[in-house]
C-alpha cells in the first residue's frame, strides 16, 4: 500500500503527459501527433523548459517566483538597448543575463532578508517592472533581432543548447548540496536552519537562478519571435508555475520537487495550449480559463492525496 | 446527593501506538484540593486534557455531578462550570486582553449584534478585582505580553465562569512570588467556598503544602492516591519513579571524569529576555548538564552555543582552532552538533525519506568533485547508519513520519554521531521515547564521552542530569544559579534547592 | 516624512479601541487622537508644499474632489482585505471579482435603477468571495495560489461573456449618466460613511469580527476556545465580499463601464488597496486599522495624483512606483516578523 502510493506520485507526470497527448490526439483528430506539429511542439516548449529549470529551485522551497515573465521581458528590453548602443550581440546577451540575475537577486534579498512573502514581493516586481518595460517600449521603436541571435532559432543550435542547459541545471538541482538545501527548506525551513544550513544564501541563489533562466529563455524567445515585442512574457510566469505544479510538485515543495517533473509538466502545458490552438480556441481567455481550471484541479488533487496520506499515517502509526 | 463532583472510571487514551492513559480511575470530592504528580509523559496532562475537553477519551466514562459528561471542547467544559488553565490553551494573541477573558462567551455583552465593549471591559475589570488578580492592561492585545500577564488573563478567563472545578496545570512556575502568594490565597478561598481544584506542579513541596490529597501517575496508570498530611516528598518521588529507577542505565561511577583540555568556551552569553551573562567551559570527554525549570533559559543556551541566536551578545569559542562560532554554519563545519528539543518540528524533515534526513548534516563532507553528491554513496551511508544504530524501518526510502518516536530519535542522534565531532549539544534527547530507547541513548552518550566528545546535556529531568553528567549548571531566570561537580552533593534535593 | 511615520511604533501593543473612554486608559485614547491629528497635519503640510511647487494645481477644489472619490473606492477594497489578512489568508482574485461584480451591477442597474446597482454589486461580490473561501476551506489549497487560479477563471469568464455580448451586437453593461450619482459627491461621502460605520462595527464590535481576528492567533487555539473555524471563514468571505461589492458598484458608477481583460491584469487592481492596508497595519499600534485605512488610502492615492500632476506617465512609471511602494510597505510591515515566511 505504502509503496504503491510512493510510485504513484512518481508516475503522475508520465501518466498525465500520455493522457493529455491521447486526449488531444483524439480531439484534434490526429493532427496533434503529425510530425510537423510535434516538431512545433518541441520548438515551442524550449522557452518554457528553460524557465522551469531555474524556477524549480524556488518551487522546491515552497515559494513562488511570479516575476519570471516580466523578468524575461525586462532583460530582453534592456539587452535590446545594449545592442543598440554597442551593436554587439555578445554584449546584448551578457547584459540580458546580468539583468535577469540582478532581478533574481533583488527578489531573493526581499524574501530572505526582509521576509516579504514571496508571492507579494514577486508580484510587486511584476507590476513595477511591467510599467518600466512599457515605458521603454513606448519610447524605443520595436527592434529586430541580430543575425547572431537569430541563429538560435535553428534547431541544430537550439536543441543542443537546450540539452546542455537542462543537464547543467539537472545536475545542480539533483546532485549538489544547493538542490538539497532548496528541497530541505521546502520540507522544513526551521530544520534546515537549526542544522546550520545556509538558508538565507540558498534562497537568494535560488531566485538568482530563476532570474538567470528567465533571461536565457528571453534570448530564445527573441530568436523565435524575431525581436522584442510589447506583450513579450505576459502570462509566462503562470505557465511556468502551472508546468511545475502539473508535473506533480507540491506547493510546499520539498523532496517532491524533481527536475523531470518540471520538464514533463512543461510539455503537458504546451500540449494543452497547442491542442486548444489546433481546435480553434486560440483566444487568450479560453487558454487562461483552461489553465486556471487545470491549476485548481491539480492543486486540489495533490493537496488531497497528501492530506489523505498524512491521515493514514497518523491513524496507522505513531504518537501525535 | 453525594459529595463527589467528578468521577472518572476506566479512562483510556491512545496517541497512535503510545498509550497515554490506561484504565485511569480518578474521583474528586467537593471542596477538595487535589494534586497530580508524575514524571514527564506519565499522562497527567492527558488526563486533565480529557476532563477539560481539549482531547476526547478513547474509552471509559466520566460522571460530573451524577450525570455522564463527555466534553467536545473547553467551551463545553466551561458550560459545565469547569475552569481550565492548562499549557495547551493559550491566549488569543491578536485580541485585547479583556476580550480574551470572555473568549467564546461574548454573547452576554451583545445586543442587536453589537458588542458593548465598555460593559465588557468593566466586567473584565470586575473579575480581576473580584479574584484579586494582578491588573493587566485590558485593552491591549495579548501578543506582546509577558507570560505572567498571559497566565493572569487565563486565570481570569477560568475564574469568570465561577467554576465548581478549577484545573491549574503548571501555573505557579511562571508566576512571581507575589502572584504565587495571591494564587495560594485564591485556592484557600475557593476551597472554603466548597469548590474543587486540581493542581499540577513540578514543585512537590508546594504541592504537598497546597493539596489535601495527591494522586500519582506512572506510565499512564494511576499508582495510588495519598493524603498529604505527613507525606514526605521522597515518598512521593518513589511512587512517581517506581521500580524502574534502577541505576542500570545511568552511569554508576560517582566521580567526575574528564580531561583538562577545554574544548569550548562560552563567555558572557546574553540573549535579551531569555538568558543573561552565561559563561562556562566544556572539557574533552565531559558531560556538562544544564538543568532548570522550563522557562529558566536552558534551552536558549543550547541554541546560543550552536550559533542559532542571532541577537546574542557574548562569545562562543572553540578552543582547538580558537574559532569564534558566530552562526550555525560555522558550528556545523567545525565539529559541532545540535540535537534540538522539538524533534519533529526543528530536527527532522518528517515528510522526507530517512536517507535524506540521515545524510543531511554531512552534506558538505560527502560531496565529491564538482560538488557531486553521489546518490549511491548517500544510500550506503544511510544504510550503514540504520544497521549501526538499530533503526527499525522498511528501508532507507521510508518516510520519517512512518517511524516510531524512538527510531526517529535514533536517526536524529545517529546522523550526527557518524560525523567527526568535538562538541555535541543535546536538548532533552530522551523526550518522548520509551525506556528501551532511553537506555540506548544513554549508552550512545557514554560511548561518545569515551571517544572524547564534549557533551552539553540540557534537560529538565533531574534524574537524567544526575545520572549522566560530570558537572551540572543550574539555571534560574536566565542566569546561572549554581554549579555542582559529580560527587556526594549530587542529589536531587540540593539541585532543586538551587533551581527554585 | 517616513521617519516620523514609522518610527517608534515597534513593540507596542495595539490599542484596541479609539472611541471608548476607559478610566484606566483615558490618557492613551488622547494620545491616539493626537497622533491622528499629527498625521493629518503632516499630510496637509506635504500637500501644501507640493501645491506650492506645482503652482496650485494640486489643492484645487476639483482635484481634491477627484482625489477623495478616488481614495474612497480602494478604501472599500482595503477594508475587505483587512478582514482577510486578519485571519492570515489572502485572496488574489479580488480584482477579477470587482470586474465581474461591476459588470453585474451595471447590468442590473440599467434594468432596475439604483437598487440594481447596489444589490448587484454587493450580491455578486459576496457570492464570489464566499465561494472563494468555500474553496479555500474545502480544498486546503494555500489561499494565495488558489486565489490566482480563481482569478484566472474569473477573468476568462468575464472576457468570454463580454466577447459574446459584443459579438451578438450588444454593448457591455454601461450605466446611464443619470444613474452614476453614487460615485459623485455628496452621495459618495454618504456611501463612505455607511461603509466606515459598518467596517468599524464589524471589526471591533461584533462577535464575528472578533472571531475573525482570533483566527489570526492560531487555528488550534481558536477552535479550543469555542470558535467554529469553518463558519467563521465563510463569514470572512461574506464580509469581504460585501466591501468588495461596494467598491465594485462605486467603480461602475465612477467609470460607467468596466472592461474585462485577460493575462492576470486584475491582480494589479488590489495593489493600491494592499499598499494602503499595509501602511495602515504599520500604523495599527497608533490608530485603529479601520480608521487608518481610508487615511492611508488617501495618502497612497495622493502620491499617484501628485505624480500625474508632476507629469509622470501612468501605466509606465506610475506602475513602477506602485510596485516599489508595495515592496517598501511590505518590508516595513514585516520588519518584526519572526519565523518562516513563504
Amino acid at each position: 500500500m505504502k509503496k504503491e502510493r510512493f510510485e504513484l506520485n512518481k508516475l503522475t507526470p508520465f501518466v498525465s503527459l500520455i493522457v493529455m497527448l491521447l486526449v488531444f490526439t483524439v480531439l484534434t483528430k490526429g493532427s496533434m501527433i503529425s510530425p510537423y506539429n510535434i516538431s512545433m511542439l518541441i520548438d515551442q516548449s524550449v522557452v518554457l523548459i528553460i524557465a522551469c529549470c531555474g524556477t524549480i529551485f524556488v518551487s522546491a522551497q515552497g515559494r513562488v517566483d511570479l516575476s519570471v515573465g516580466v523578468n524575461c521581458a525586462f532583460s530582453a528590453v534592456i539587452g535590446d538597448l545594449a545592442y543598440r548602443a554597442t551593436g554587439s550581440s555578445l554584449i546584448m546577451i551578457v547584459t540580458a543575463l546580468l539583468v535577469g540575475v540582478g532581478i533574481g537577486l533583488v527578489n531573493g534579498m526581499l524574501i530572505s532578508r526582509f521576509k516579504v512573502p514571496s508571492f507579494m514581493a514577486t508580484l510587486a516586481i511584476l507590476i513595477g517592472l511591467r510599467g518600466i518595460v512599457n515605458y521603454i517600449q513606448s519610447i524605443a521603436s520595436v527592434n529586430y533581432a541580430s543575425d547572431v541571435i537569430m541563429m538560435l532559432s535553428d534547431n541544430q543550435i537550439k536543441l543542443p543548447l537546450l540539452i546542455l542547459i537542462v543537464v547543467v541545471f539537472w545536475y545542480l538541482f539533483e546532485y549538489t548540496s544547493l538542490g538539497r538545501y532548496c528541497k530541505a527548506i521546502g520540507e522544513n525551513e526551521v530544520v534546515a536552519y537549526s542544522v546550520g544550513m545556509p538558508v538565507g544564501r540558498s534562497k537568494i541563489v535560488a531566485y538568482a537562478l530563476s532570474g538567470l533562466t528567465a533571461a536565457i529563455s528571453c534570448i530564445f524567445l527573441i530568436a523565435r519571435l524575431g525581436g522584442t515585442s510589447t506583450t513579450m512574457g505576459t502570462f509566462f510566469e503562470m505557465k511556468v508555475m502551472t508546468a511545475i505544479y502539473v508535473g506533480g510538485v507540491l506547493v510546499r515543495g520539498g523532496s517532491t520537487a524533481k527536475m523531470y517533473k518540471a520538464i514533463l509538466g512543461a510539455f503537458i502545458v504546451m500540449i494543452i495550449e497547442n491542442g486548444l490552438k489546433i481546435m480553434g480556441y486560440a483566444s487568450s481567455e479560453v487558454s487562461e480559463f483552461v489553465q486556471g481550471l487545470l491549476l485548481m484541479v491539480i492543486l486540489f488533487l495533490t493537496v488531497f492525496f497528501e492530506l489523505r496520506r498524512q491521515k493514514v499515517k497518523k491513524t496507522a502509526g505513531q504518537e501525535a | 446527593m453525594t459529595d463527589i463532583i467528578l468521577d472518572v472510571k476506566g479512562l483510556y487514551k491512545h496517541f497512535g501506538s503510545t498509550c497515554a492513559n490506561k484504565n485511569v480511575d480518578f474521583s474528586l470530592k467537593k471542596g477538595e484540593v487535589r494534586g497530580l504528580a508524575g514524571e514527564n509523559g506519565s499522562g497527567k496532562s492527558t488526563l486533565l486534557s480529557q476532563i477539560s475537553g481539549i482531547c476526547r477519551k478513547d474509552a471509559g466514562e466520566m460522571i460530573l455531578n451524577g450525570e455522564p459528561y463527555d466534553p467536545h471542547s473547553p467551551l463545553q467544559a466551561a458550560n459545565h462550570k469547569i475552569g481550565i488553565v492548562v499549557q495547551e490553551l493559550g491566549v488569543l494573541s491578536t485580541l485585547p486582553a479583556g476580550v480574551n477573558v470572555f473568549a467564546g462567551r461574548l454573547s452576554q455583552f451583545t445586543r442587536f449584534g453589537i458588542i458593548n465593549m465598555s460593559a465588557l471591559y468593566q466586567e473584565a475589570e470586575k473579575q480581576f478585582k473580584k479574584w484579586g488578580l494582578m491588573p493587566v492592561p485590558l485593552k491591549k492585545t495579548c501578543g506582546n505580553m509577558q507570560i505572567e500577564t498571559r497566565k493572569m488573563i487565563e486565570l481570569a478567563r477560568a475564574l469568570s465562569i465561577d467554576p465548581d472545578l478549577l484545573i491549574l496545570d503548571e501555573v505557579t512556575q511562571s508566576l512571581s512570588q507575589n502572584n504565587r502568594d495571591m494564587l495560594y490565597q485564591l485556592i484557600e478561598y475557593l476551597k472554603a467556598a466548597g469548590k474543587t481544584i486540581v493542581i499540577i506542579t513540578h514543585d512537590l513541596e508546594e504541592m504537598i503544602r497546597l493539596c489535601d490529597n495527591i494522586t500519582v501517575l506512572r506510565d499512564g496508570e494511576v499508582v495510588g492516591t495519598k493524603a498529604c498530611d505527613g507525606l514526605e516528598p521522597d515518598e512521593l518521588k518513589r511512587m512517581m519513579v517506581g521500580r524502574e529507577v534502577s541505576c542500570a542505565y545511568y552511569r554508576e561511577d560517582w566521580v567526575p571524569d574528564y580531561e583538562d583540555e577545554i574544548v569550548l568556551k562560552a563567555e558572557e552569553l546574553s540573549v535579551s529576555g531569555e538568558i543573561e551573562a552565561v559563561s562556562f567551559n566544556v572539557h574533552r570527554g565531559e558531560i556538562l548538564g544544564f538543568c532548570g525549570l522550563s522557562d529558566s533559559g536552558i534551552h536558549t543556551v543550547g541554541k546560543a552555543v550552536y550559533g542559532l541566536a542571532p541577537s546574542m551578545k557574548g562569545r562562543v569559542v572553540l578552543s582547538k582552532k580558537s574559532l569564534e562560532i558566530k552562526n550555525a554554519g560555522t558550528a556545523l563545519c567545525n565539529g559541532m552538533a545540535y540535537v534540538p528539543k522539538d524533534r519533529d518540528g526543528e530536527a527532522l524533515m518528517m515528510q522526507d525519506s530517512i536517507v535524506n534526513n540521515f545524510v543531511f548534516p554531512s552534506t558538505t563532507s560527502l560531496k565529491g568533485r564538482l560538488s557531486f553528491l553521489n546518490p549511491r554513496k548517500l544510500r550506503t551511508v544511510a544504510e550503514k547508519g540504520i544497521a549501526d544504530f538499530q533503526i527499525k524501518c522498511s528501508g532507507v526510502n521510508q518516510r520519517m513520519d512512518g517511524l516510531s518516536g524512538g527510531n526517529k530519535q535514533k536517526v536524529n542522534l545517529g546522523r550526527w554521531l557518524i560525523k567527526d565531532l568535538d562538541v555535541l549539544i543535546l536538548d532533552c534527547p530522551t523526550r518522548g521515547v520509551d525506556v528501551g530507547v532511553k537506555a540506548y541513548i544513554y549508552q550512545l552518550m557514554r560511548q561518545a564521552k569515551a571517544q572524547g566528545l564534549a557533551i552539553l546535556l540540557i534537560s529538565d529531568e533531574l534524574p537524567e542530569i544526575i545520572g549522566m553528567s560530570d558537572r551540572v549548571i543550574i539555571m534560574k531566570d536566565g542566569r546561572i544559579n549554581g554549579e555542582f561537580e559529580r560527587g556526594d552533593d549530587f542529589i536531587q534535593e540540593k539541585l532543586i534547592e538551587v533551581m527554585v | 516624512m517616513s521617519r516620523r511615520f514609522f518610527g517608534g511604533s515597534h513593540k507596542e501593543c495595539v490599542g484596541c479601541n479609539v472611541t471608548i473612554k476607559n478610566n484606566i486608559n483615558r490618557g492613551e485614547s488622547w494620545k491616539q487622537w493626537f497622533f491622528l491629528f499629527l498625521i493629518l497635519l503632516l499630510i496637509a503640510a506635504v500637500c501644501y508644499l507640493f501645491d506650492f511647487c506645482f503652482d496650485g494645481k494640486f489643492l484645487t477644489k476639483s482635484n481634491l474632489t477627484v482625489l477623495i472619490s478616488h481614495a474612497i473606492i480602494p478604501a472599500f477594497v482595503a477594508w475587505g482585505l483587512c478582514f482577510i489578512f486578519a485571519c492570515e489568508f489572502t485572496d488574489m482574485s479580488i480584482g477579477a471579482v470587482i470586474v465581474i461584480a461591476a459588470n453585474v451591477s451595471g447590468m442590473l442597474g440599467s434594468a432596475f435603477g439604483y437598487p440594481g446597482i447596489i444589490l448587484g454589486g454587493i450580491g455578486t461580490g459576496m457570492l464570489l468571495i464566499a465561494f472563494n473561501f468555500f474553496i479555500f476551506v474545502k480544498t486546503n489549497i494555500p489561499s494565495w495560489i488558489a486565489g490566482i487560479g480563481l482569478a484566472m477563471i474569473y477573468e476568462a469568464l468575464a472576457v468570454l461573456y463580454s466577447n459574446k455580448v459584443t459579438q451578438s451586437g450588444g454593448t457591455i453593461a454601461q450605466l446611464d449618466n443619470s444613474l452614476r450619482l453614487l460615485a459623485k459627491p455628496p452621495y459618495i461621502y454618504l456611501v463612505f460613511f455607511l461603509g466606515f460605520i459598518a467596517a468599524y462595527l464589524i471589526y471591533n464590535r461584533t462577535q464575528v469580527g472578533l472571531n475573525i481576528r482570533a483566527l489570526g492567533s492560531g487555528l488550534k487555539v481558536s477552535a479550543d476556545l469555542g470558535i467554529d473555524i469553518k463558519k467563521t471563514l465563510l463569514y470572512v468571505g461574506l464580509i469581504c465580499g460585501f466591501f468588495v461589492g461596494c467598491s465594485a458598484f462605486l467603480n461602475e458608477s465612477y467609470n460607467a463601464r468596466m472592461t474585462a481583460k485577460t493575462g492576470l491584469t486584475s491582480l494589479a487592481m488590489i495593489f493600491q488597496p494592499m499598499a494602503a492596508l499595509m501602511l495602515a497595519q504599520v500604523l495599527q499600534s497608533r490608530i485603529n486599522i479601520i480608521v487608518g485605512i481610508p487615511i492611508c488610502s488617501l495618502l497612497v492615492y495622493s502620491i499617484f495624483n501628485m505624480l500625474t500632476i508632476a507629469g509622470v506617465p501612468s501605466g509606465t512609471w506610475q506602475e513602477a512606483i506602485l510596485g516599489f511602494i508595495v515592496i517598501l510597505f511590505g518590508v516595513i510591515a514585516q520588519r518584526n516578523t519572526k519565523g518562516v515566511v513563504k
